[in-house]
């Protein structure tokens, strides 16, 4: 580890917060075993951390290269494939039929967007020797909605190219039908969050660098598998559990209308996901390439745990007053961000563990990060939609 | 063409120092550079950008439903069940005044068909209500929850709406008939334990015993408010061993309930009537003569839903429709079997509305010009009707149309 804060202890506030997110950054980066893995991930950290690209201003351009898969004969070769597309048909839901003209009050006290105590900012105000208004943690509150359903849609752009590409790549035929329908739902999904950031909140932030991360690195891998594994089973299970948490927790009625429909739809995006991979790295690939996703797979799965410090939300309201470490601590401990954590490992482990990444040399590591008690857990192929949703309703802890 | 012969009289650049292909590489590095720079400086772009909704305005809306699921299921009699509504999030509901109902929508058939059914329940109680829902012979919706609601089931509902008691005065005659007693009951329900100064007296008129809706809860309810609560019970059909009032609920009978009932002798105290139409015009001439002024009577009726089924089906063509809203004046084309304020609402327009039945007159505009099919019945009274006040959400222009949107808080 490095010693940053020797280090910055010099620099103006601003700017000793900007080179402590280098070292951050950097730091990420030296933690990856995998030379593989480092090597296909450190371009896309340099665009995201570095030079930010995806907060540039501008429309960002990123070129491809991957080939696209025809069969000119139609096979019938993925009965399962084919059911999912006929499910896929009949679940295509109007996002017009949700009531847009519910009055969203993010200021609401009695049914508010967000709970109070999701970050819990009591704590943090007393270790800050402070006190927040009311006043004042409604507006935080508000930042963190915005911010969360902002990177939800980021999220969600990346999740409609990348079904485009997976569709075109796939070698199963059934795959690319179902695939047309997974384009379909994500456009559907960024035209819903667009629509509630733009009509109810009022508020877009910039994407975060580390999803720019993992977009970037998905959009330019050549390997179609790759793209599926980080697309189908990891960014949509990050988006599961925390499309998941705020379904739970929000007591505001049209988002919560919104993510349980949202919801359906992504379920089947990891069933398929999980399909489409359990074929391939089971029979098709050599041991090394396996363990090449084994390792890639468990990376992303530490930057997606790890790294979602809602530092835009830092810079906003608390650079200057604490340092990004003492935010760093503060988020990972928030209640909320838990529950996050929790619900994405569930259903993250068990799927990397039913297309066969979770072979015994990487359980060690997995068991070191605390992620190994969610291995037990039912993969997507083996659950419903509506289970799902009735177990985010129950079970899961806040 | 055009764009042809433009490029080629604009200016040739001198020297090229970046071939063509590179350049959206120059440019791209460029960025990158101001943008590393400027966060070493610590200046960093805004993290956020306002949006003002206007992307979206246009884009259709439909009627602001809430969800509610039925956590309970509470069978009155025979012929009538109480559901328990909650949010299915557990949020806290809207205010509720006794007095008001919610329009529940109920697919039935692929058919969305809306009934309006009053709460029954205290309306103290904010995580809950309930509704009651008595079989009417022939009744799709009814028949249907009676037999198969069931807890777990989800409806979409309008509400609450409806100004019914909106301001009772302390002392007070309710006037009931079969299922008219579920707003009494809430009235009663709320009225009493919070509020330790009321008087209230029901009148209930039933068929037979059997049809006594809350007959238990009343008792009880006379029981432990004792002097506070006086309750009158008449049957068409009764019982050998029937103590109460016998026949049905106008002329002679209601006369002999009304002596029975010193409230209804107090000057101060005001009537509020529901149930079937007959016996409401009945009690409003009996009361009449016996000097109650027609301030201190109020009334609900029942809007009967086979009656209003297919009253919209005569409008055949599509029409326009200006309407005009104290912010701007919309043309919007109203299809045949479109209502006014769903025309209104799919064009993003703010129309206020509240039960989307004919029941509350939230949604009350006027018109300026042209010709609309209501529904009937609904709650538009003569006076409204002759001042040109139509009901947007049971209205269909059978002619081109002007309308004007009330603006909020105009009575
Ligand atoms: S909305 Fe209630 S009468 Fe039209
Ligand atoms: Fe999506
Ligand atoms: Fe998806």
């Amino acid at each position: 580890m490095l010693d940053s804060e020797r280090l910055t202890n010099l620099l103006p506030t601003r700017m000793r917060s900007q080179v402590d997110s280098y070292f951050e950054a950097l730091s990420v980066f030296m933690e990856i075993r995998d030379p593989k893995v480092l090597r296909s991930l450190a371009p896309s950290g340099v665009r995201g951390m570095l030079l930010q690209r995806g907060k540039q201003g501008e429309p960002t351009k990123i070129s491809c290269n991957y080939e696209a898969h025809f069969d000119w004969t139609y096979p019938a070769d993925q009965p399962e494939m084919a059911e999912l597309y006929r499910r896929a048909k009949q679940g295509q839901w109007d996002s017009d039929s949700l009531a847009w003209n519910t009055d969203v009050d993010p200021f609401d006290y009695e049914n508010p967007l967000l709970p109070d105590d999701f970050l819990d900012p009591h704590t943090l105000a007393a270790e800050l020797g402070t006190t927040f208004t009311n006043k004042e943690l409604a507006e935080f509150r508000f930042s963190l909605v915005c911010w969360l359903l902002s990177q939800f849609l980021h999220g969600e752009q990346g999740a409609l190219f990348a079904a485009c590409q997976v569709t075109e790549a796939v070698q199963f035929f059934d795959g690319k039908l179902y695939g047309a329908t997974q384009v379909m739902d994500e456009g559907r999904h960024v035209e819903v969050f667009n629509r509630y950031l733009d009509q109810k909140l009022g508020r877009l932030y910039q994407i975060n660098d580390n999803l720019f991360v993992i977009i970037d690195s998905l959009m330019t891998d050549s390997r179609w598998d790759m793209k599926f594994l980080g697309m189908q089973i990891m960014v949509e299970g990050l988006a599961l559990g925390a499309f998941g948490v705020i379904y739970k927790v929000t007591r505001e009625p049209l988002l919560r209308a919104l993510l349980e429909m949202v919801i359906q739809d992504e379920a089947r995006h990891v069933h398929y996901g999980v399909l489409a991979l359990r074929e391939h790295i089971t029979k098709e690939l050599s041991e090394r390439e396996r363990q090449e996703r084994e390792d890639w797979a468990f990376e992303v799965a530490l930057l997606m745990r790890n790294r979602f410090m809602v530092y835009e939300v830092y810079e906003e309201w608390f650079e200057g007053l604490m340092t990004r470490e003492h935010w760093r601590r503060f988020i990972s401990n928030a209640p909320g961000m838990k529950m996050f954590r929790q619900v994405m490992f569930s259903r993250l482990v068990p799927n990397l563990r039913a297309i066969g990444l979770m072979s015994e040399r990487i359980l060690p590591y997995y068991e070191k990060v605390g992620l190994l008690q969610y291995f037990d857990g039912v993969a997507a192929d083996g659950l419903t939609a509506e289970q799902m949703l009735r177990e985010l309703d129950g079970a899961v802890q806040y | 063409m055009a764009a042809a012969s433009a490029k080629s009289t604009a200016p040739r650049r001198r020297f090229k120092l970046v071939p063509r292909v590179l350049e959206p590489r120059v440019g791209q590095l460029r960025r990158d550079l101001r943008v590393v720079l400027a966060n070493l400086r610590g200046e960093r772009a805004p993290a956020w950008l306002a949006r003002d909704g206007s992307r979206y305005a246009g884009a259709p809306a439909g009627l602001a439903t809430r969800e509610l699921e039925i956590s309970e299921v509470i069978r009155e009699t025979a012929d009538a069940v109480s559901l328990v509504l909650r949010d299915p999030s557990g949020a806290s509901l809207p205010p509720i005044r006794p007095g008001q109902f919610f329009t529940l929508l109920v697919e039935l058939d692929g058919e969305t068909l809306r009934r309006a059914y009053s709460v029954s329940s205290d309306c103290s109680i904010r995580d809950r209500f309930s509704v009651t829902i008595k079989r009417v012979p022939d009744g799709r919706v009814s028949t249907y929850l009676n037999d198969h609601a069931a807890p777990g089931m989800r409806l979409r509902a309008l509400g609450p709406s409806g100004e019914f008691a909106r301001e009772p005065a302390r002392k007070l005659v309710l006037i009931a008939g079969g299922s008219g007693v579920t707003p009494m009951m809430a009235l009663l329900r709320t009225l009493l334990t919070r509020e330790p100064q009321r008087e209230l007296a029901l009148i209930y008129a039933n068929r037979s015993q059997a049809d006594v809706i809350f007959a238990d809860a009343l008792a009880r309810l006379a029981v432990e408010h004792g002097p506070r609560l006086a309750v009158l019970h008449a049957l068409e059909q009764p019982p050998p061993s029937w103590s109460g009032a016998v026949g049905r609920c106008t002329g002679p009978t209601l006369a002999g309930m009304l002596d029975d009932t010193p409230l209804a002798s107090d000057p101060d105290s005001e009537f509020l009537l529901c149930g079937p139409t007959p016996m409401m015009d009945g009690a409003r001439e009996l009361l009449g003569a016996r000097g109650v002024a027609a301030a201190r009577i109020h009334s609900e009726s029942f809007l009967a839903p086979q009656l209003q089924a297919k009253a919209a089906a005569k409008v055949r063509a599509p029409q326009a429709v200006t309407i005009v809203t104290a912010q701007r004046e919309v043309g919007v084309v109203v299809q045949p079997g479109q209502t006014l304020l769903e025309a209104g609402l799919a064009a993003g327009l703010d129309m206020p509305y509240s039960c989307a039945m004919g029941g509350c007159a939230a949604c009350k505009v006027e018109l300026e010009r042209g010709e609309v099919i209501m529904r009937e019945p609904n709650c538009l009274g003569p006076t409204e009707r002759e001042a040109g006040q139509v009901l947007a959400c049971v209205a269909c222009p059978s002619a081109p149309c002007r309308v004007r949107v009330r603006e909020r808080g105009e009575a």
